[in-house]
């Protein structure tokens, strides 16, 4: 575990690690102690890093609801935005083994905020019969939707672009 | 040293199985946790997403028009966050390209002659007010002819011809321009729903918020979906314009006799007044029928009323339906009450009967309805009409035409049966330049109602007979609606009623109330 590269957020941070071993393979193969215990602490710090960040997309996509219901206009094109760019840093702030949760949580934290949204900004949503709950939850959905969708889009394409340039990596490592 | 490591290989294999079984509850649950965060994830976005696709099914294909944009600037100011929503009823025989609808379609099914016929009239108004807090919804039928100020500088005419005028106006402009076809009649109509939109907020004073339009055909295919609708007559009617032909009592009227219930006017007692409360029963059966059968909470259900909207109905385009469902359950829960304005009275304009009415009574009522404002005290009408008169259903009123204005006396015979007094003698007499009214024994107080609003005074006649008042209307004759007596029960249900800011006798005849079937004439 200590030998292994971690791919996180700190992508960079993580490919620094990996330049400054002057051999990669021998390196993973035979670990030093030293180099082992500074991986540990990077791991640790990288980790430590990627909690802001999630925070960040959290706040963000708060925002992004409050702008747009603020505008009076429900929640629009500013929320889908605020909702692509937080799930673009949660991406980022996961290492490899957790992009899932990268994948799985946009739906839910979006689900939330327009809903928590739409309950405080809009009294009559709150009402009891089915018309009126029907008509919430369809609000809902048109809401979040677009959202969840931008989201999941992003997580996709930061996804692919980790990949790729993980192969390339790889690639030009093994050349 | 060979040994040394095979002893370790075998305590490393004695460790691990006992690791891994340790270890193996963590694993399998957090797995197990992982499996079902994603799977509610998709589940929770798969929900969101077919919610969108269901809204935007819905939405897409509706036809909209901005006629409502031209007359944002002028209209009165908002209060609260109430709708204010414009059913508007076009007497057209054609579809939306200006295309005659199939000859034998028309005469068999609408029962309404040749597509020549109706033109662009405009033969239902309803304004509905559905308060902010979602509570009961008030509706306004306004007689189609009433004789309003056309917008747009046009000058006076029936309200119901302020659709036609513009588009004729609009359509000799674009030809003029080269445009035709489609294209000519869909601008031709825009300009006719604003100059009809832009009267009526003039009419009433309050700004419309939402408009829906709806055709003959429209209307039938719209009672296609949702027949059989039952109904209720107070009498047996039959009538060969129409089409209509029903027994008294409850019924269940088909799409082709739904559209006969609702235009038939000739044979009532009211005329056009009744056709007018014919259309708010209808509309109260429809919404109870749809409510007690769970339609407005079954998306299959809507789908094909639906379809039909957006075959044959126009509405605004900043209308979001799903913003309106939320905002008026009570419209579709039942809770409504229809009122029709009231008229001042009948005369002839321009060769044709119109009703004459006071601008400032009628908006002065609605808005007293609405809650904009209270009615002003000195409004002549609440506390005139407040003493509704119990004696006009015994009273049998005579009216002479002295006036050489054709089809005087028969219109104000007409006016005053719908006000609840007996029909009388309908008769010519030698011109006269006054208007004098004569009573029998026991018809003084009718009279002297009936003379007052002809601004005369009644006096007694020896040879009239007991019981009988005597018009005869003398050249320029005016007329202003004595109040109606005649009570028409017509609500669905016997809720108790709502206090109301106005008299219930400052409309015309009584308000027919949503949420049952009402019994009508």
């Amino acid at each position: 575990m200590a030998g292994r590269r971690t791919e996180t957020l700190g992508e960079e941070a993580g490919r620094r690690g990996a330049r400054s071993r002057t051999a990669p393979h021998a390196s993973a193969r035979v670990p030093d102690p030293r180099s082992a215990r500074t991986t540990a602490r990077n791991t640790r710090a990288r980790t430590r890093d990627g909690r802001p960040l999630l925070l960040g997309a959290g706040a963000l996509l708060v925002v992004g609801a409050v702008v747009d219901e603020a505008r009076g206009t429900g929640l629009g094109w500013l929320f889908v935005l605020a909702a692509a760019a937080s799930a673009v840093l949660a991406a980022l702030a996961c290492s490899r083994e957790l992009t899932w949760w990268a994948f799985a949580l946009p739906p839910w934290a979006i689900a939330v905020v327009g809903l928590t949204a739409q309950l405080l900004a809009d009294s009559s949503a709150k009402g009891g019969n089915t018309a009126t709950t029907m008509t919430t939850a369809l609000h809902w959905a048109i809401d979040t939707f677009p959202a969840m969708a931008a989201a999941e889009t992003s997580v996709l394409a930061v996804g692919i672009f980790r990949t790729v340039r993980s192969r390339r990596y790889r690639r030009a490592v093994h050349a | 040293m060979r040994d040394r490591h095979r002893s370790a290989d075998r305590a490393q294999a004695r460790r691990d199985p006992r690791g891994r079984s340790r270890a193996g509850r963590p694993v399998r649950a957090a797995a197990a946790a992982r499996i079902a965060v994603c799977v509610t994830s998709a589940a929770v976005m798969l929900t969101s997403g077919v919610g969108w696709f269901a809204y935007h099914w819905v939405n897409n294909g509706l036809i909209t028009s901005s006629a409502l944009d031209a007359l944002r600037k002028g209209a009165p100011p908002r209060l609260d966050d109430s709708v204010n929503l414009l059913l508007i009823g076009l007497d057209s025989r054609k579809d939306m390209d200006g295309n005659d609808l199939p000859k034998e379609f028309v005469q068999q099914e609408l029962h309404a002659g040749s597509s020549g016929i109706g033109g662009y009239n405009t033969n239902t108004l309803i304004l509905m007010h559905i308060p902010a807090d979602g509570g009961k919804v008030t509706a306004f039928s306004i007689p189609r002819d009433d004789y309003v100020e056309i917008a747009g500088g046009r000058g006076e005419h029936k309200i119901k011809e302020a659709y036609g005028i513009a588009k004729a106006e609009a359509e000799d402009k674009l030809t003029a321009q080269g445009i035709k076809g489609a294209e000519l009649e869909h601008r031709g109509r825009e300009a006719g729903r604003e100059a009809t939109l832009a009267t009526v907020q003039q009419f009433l004073g309050v700004p419309i918020d939402h408009f829906a339009e709806v055709n003959l055909l429209g209307f039938y295919d719209i009672a296609k979906v949702v027949q059989p609708v039952q109904v209720c007559l107070k009498k047996p009617v039959r009538d060969r314009y129409s089409g209509a032909d029903f027994p008294a009592g409850l019924q269940d009227l088909d799409a082709r006799q739904a559209l006969a219930f609702v235009r038939q006017r000739h044979g009532l007692t009211g005329g056009d007044l009744d056709r007018t409360h014919r259309q708010q029963a209808f509309i109260s059966s429809v919404t109870h029928k749809l409510k007690s059968q769970g339609v407005w909470s079954d998306l299959g259900k809507l789908q094909g009323l639906f379809d039909v909207v957006k075959k044959d109905v126009v509405i605004d385009d900043r209308w979001n339906i799903l913003d309106f469902a939320r905002q008026a359950p009570n419209l579709t829960g039942g809770n409504a009450e229809f009122h029709t304005l009231p008229i001042a009275g009948f005369a002839t304009r321009k060769g044709e009967d119109v009703n004459l009415v006071d601008p400032v009574k009628v908006r002065s009522l609605v808005q007293a309805m609405i809650g904009r404002q209270a009615p002003t005290p000195d409004e002549p009408s609440a506390p005139a009409r407040s003493a509704a008169p119990a004696d006009a259903a015994s009273t049998t009123v005579d009216v002479h035409n002295a006036s050489g204005v054709v089809g005087a006396a028969a219109t104000e015979s007409k006016s005053l049966s719908a006000l609840g007094y007996r029909t009388g003698q309908v008769a010519n007499a030698p011109v006269s330049r006054t208007t004098t009214v004569v009573y029998g024994k026991g018809a003084e107080a009718a009279a002297q109602r009936i003379a007052a609003s002809h601004g005369v005074s009644a006096v007694p006649g020896a040879a009239v007979p007991a019981g009988h008042v005597v018009v005869t209307l003398g050249v320029g004759f005016t007329t202003s609606a004595p109040p109606s007596p005649s009570p028409h029960p017509s609500g669905g249900d016997a809720k108790p009623a709502a206090p109301s800011p106005v008299p219930s006798d400052a409309f015309q005849g009584d308000a027919v109330k949503m949420g049952g079937v009402p019994c009508v004439d």
